[in-house]
């Protein structure tokens, strides 16, 4: 605009630098937190899988003293049979997802 | 003139904390929407620990169990240490399993088996012969006096059931066989009404009441009004009548007679003194029962028309003082009784028993007269799927009918 006399100035190199430093570092902290995050917890979807099967192996009669893996999409489930007393059985359910590393533990009477 | 500085650094900066805060919402949202399965988790494992508990408490395998201590399933994990609490209700048990202070699970139970014995049909040898007659059928094992069966024809109406294999035929003993005790005293002094300590409400007209609360007995006058489920005990000086209006579920009646009424639909187990009659087209749902205690030649127990009754119908014995027969128990033709039917005393059988039949006695009677040991238009059939009354003595555990809470 006529009359009007704008004077702007720029960054210096190191500033741009520092920035362009802390804006790498950031992104690259959230992109692998992000990505950690997703294959630590799983999807909601496989959840619903891993309690279905769990549902089911607990529905089963037991056949007996032993041990047994059941593979699923997910992951596996360990069964393991053992005497607890007359008639009865003590199974061990063990859930290992595949993604992640945070399985679970299931003990029970049958 | 203005001056403008272009921060570049400030910028950036402000950027990174806009991206952190994002991480951290993310980080929120998994927390939030992580729970529902972590709290899946610790409950799913409770369940199991209170579904174990009542399947050790049904093998009977510890003593220890209802110690006030509680019982350690899986030592050294204090977490699955349960208690068990036993109220026996009527000819059942109403158990309570508990986990720390907020779990518990309250289950009705019931016997894996009906006896020792595992016929359909047992009858006591008085030493004459058995004989089945007309559209009757007997599915299932059958203990019989003289251990062999004899098919009759009655006014003329020639046997046209299915023959019973020889293979199928025991000989029965000359008695019944034999039942708890301590349940026959129960029951029995649910009949006479005597000992039964509970806090006693005049004026209620209906209410839900838990198992883990105290017994409320309720004083009735003629007839039954309102609602009642739970642990109730309706009791009367008098003849009682239950309604089709009212509605009861697992509640416990005393009285000297009771009379269900016409279409009546509940689950209640009923304890007489005389007499019980369950009216046309009233149905006990499961797990009911009906109960006559022993000593009254008179006592009765009359199953009329389309009349349904899944639990337990028992006529508890005494000595015969008449010399003529009188019947303590009559099921019509169309009625059915899923679950054990125990006579000891006479018993005029039509219908349907889906379960066990032990009978002392059987007679027909007809207009013409009447037949001696005879069963006559009966359909009897076992059922190895049935929970059972905790009445004959039997070592095959308990097992759970229903989950109440």
């Amino acid at each position: 605009m006529a009359g009007i006399e704008r004077n702007l100035r720029g960054s210096t190199l190191i500033e741009t630098l520092v920035a362009a430093v802390v804006l790498l570092i950031v992104f690259t902290l959230t992109m692998e937190t992000l990505a950690h995050l997703s294959v630590e917890e799983g999807e909601p979807a496989e959840w619903v899988e891993i309690v279905k099967a769990v549902q089911a192996c607990y529905r089963q009669e037991v056949r007996g003293e032993g041990g047994k893996i059941k593979e699923y999409g997910w992951g596996k489930i360990e069964v393991r049979t053992v005497p607890y007393g007359p008639g009865l059985w003590q199974e061990t359910l063990t859930v290992v997802p595949r993604r992640g590393k945070s399985g679970f533990v299931f003990v029970y009477l049958k | 003139m203005q001056s403008f500085k272009a921060s570049v650094l400030v910028t950036v900066v402000v950027i990174s904390l806009l991206m952190l805060l994002f991480v951290c919402g993310i980080f929120l949202s998994k927390e939030y929407y992580g729970q529902p399965l972590r709290q899946w988790l610790t409950e799913q494992q409770e369940r199991m620990w209170l579904d174990s508990g009542f399947r050790l408490y049904g093998r009977e395998t510890v003593g220890c169990l209802t110690d006030t201590a509680g019982y350690l399933l899986f030592p050294p994990d204090e977490r699955s240490r349960i208690r068990v609490k036993v109220l026996p209700w009527g000819l059942y048990e109403v158990v309570t399993v508990s986990l720390g202070k907020k779990s518990y699970s309250v289950r009705w139970l019931g016997g894996k088996q009906a006896g020792y014995r595992e016929e359909s049909l047992y009858v006591c040898d008085g030493g004459s012969l058995f004989g089945l007659a007309g559209s009757t059928n007997v599915r299932g094992k059958a203990a019989l006096p003289l251990g062999r069966v004899n098919y009759v024809p009655v006014n003329a109406e020639f046997f046209s059931g299915a023959a019973l294999p020889d293979s199928a035929i025991c000989r029965s003993d000359g008695n019944l066989p034999p039942v708890w005790e301590a349940a026959r005293k129960r029951a029995t002094d649910y009949c006479r009404q005597n000992d039964l300590s509970f806090r006693s409400l005049e004026e209620i007209t209906g209410a839900v009441r838990s198992f883990r609360e105290e017994t409320v007995g309720v004083a009735c006058t003629g007839r039954v009004e309102g609602d009642y489920r739970g642990r109730f005990l309706l009791y009367s000086s008098s003849i009682l009548y239950i309604g089709p209006a009212c509605r009861l579920e697992h509640v416990l009646v005393a009285a000297p007679s009771v009379i269900i009424g016409k279409g009546f639909r509940g689950s209640l187990q009923v304890f007489a003194r005389d007499t019980v009659v369950v009216d046309e087209g009233a149905e006990l749902r499961y797990p009911s029962g009906i109960f006559v205690c022993g000593g009254n030649p008179g006592r009765r127990v009359e199953i009329r028309d389309s009349s349904v009754v899944n639990g337990y119908v028992i006529v508890d014995g005494g000595e015969r003082e008449e010399l003529r027969p009188l019947l303590n128990y009559r099921q019509s033709r169309t009625a059915s009784v899923r679950g054990l039917v125990y006579v000891d005393g006479i018993a005029q059988l039509e219908g349907r028993v889906c379960g066990s039949l032990l009978l002392k006695e059987s007679y027909y009677f007809s207009p013409a007269g009447y037949y001696k040991d005879i069963l006559y238009r009966t359909e009897v059939s076992g059922n190895r799927e049935m929970v059972w009354p905790l009445w004959m003595k039997g070592e095959g555990g308990k097992e759970v009918i229903e989950w109440l809470e």
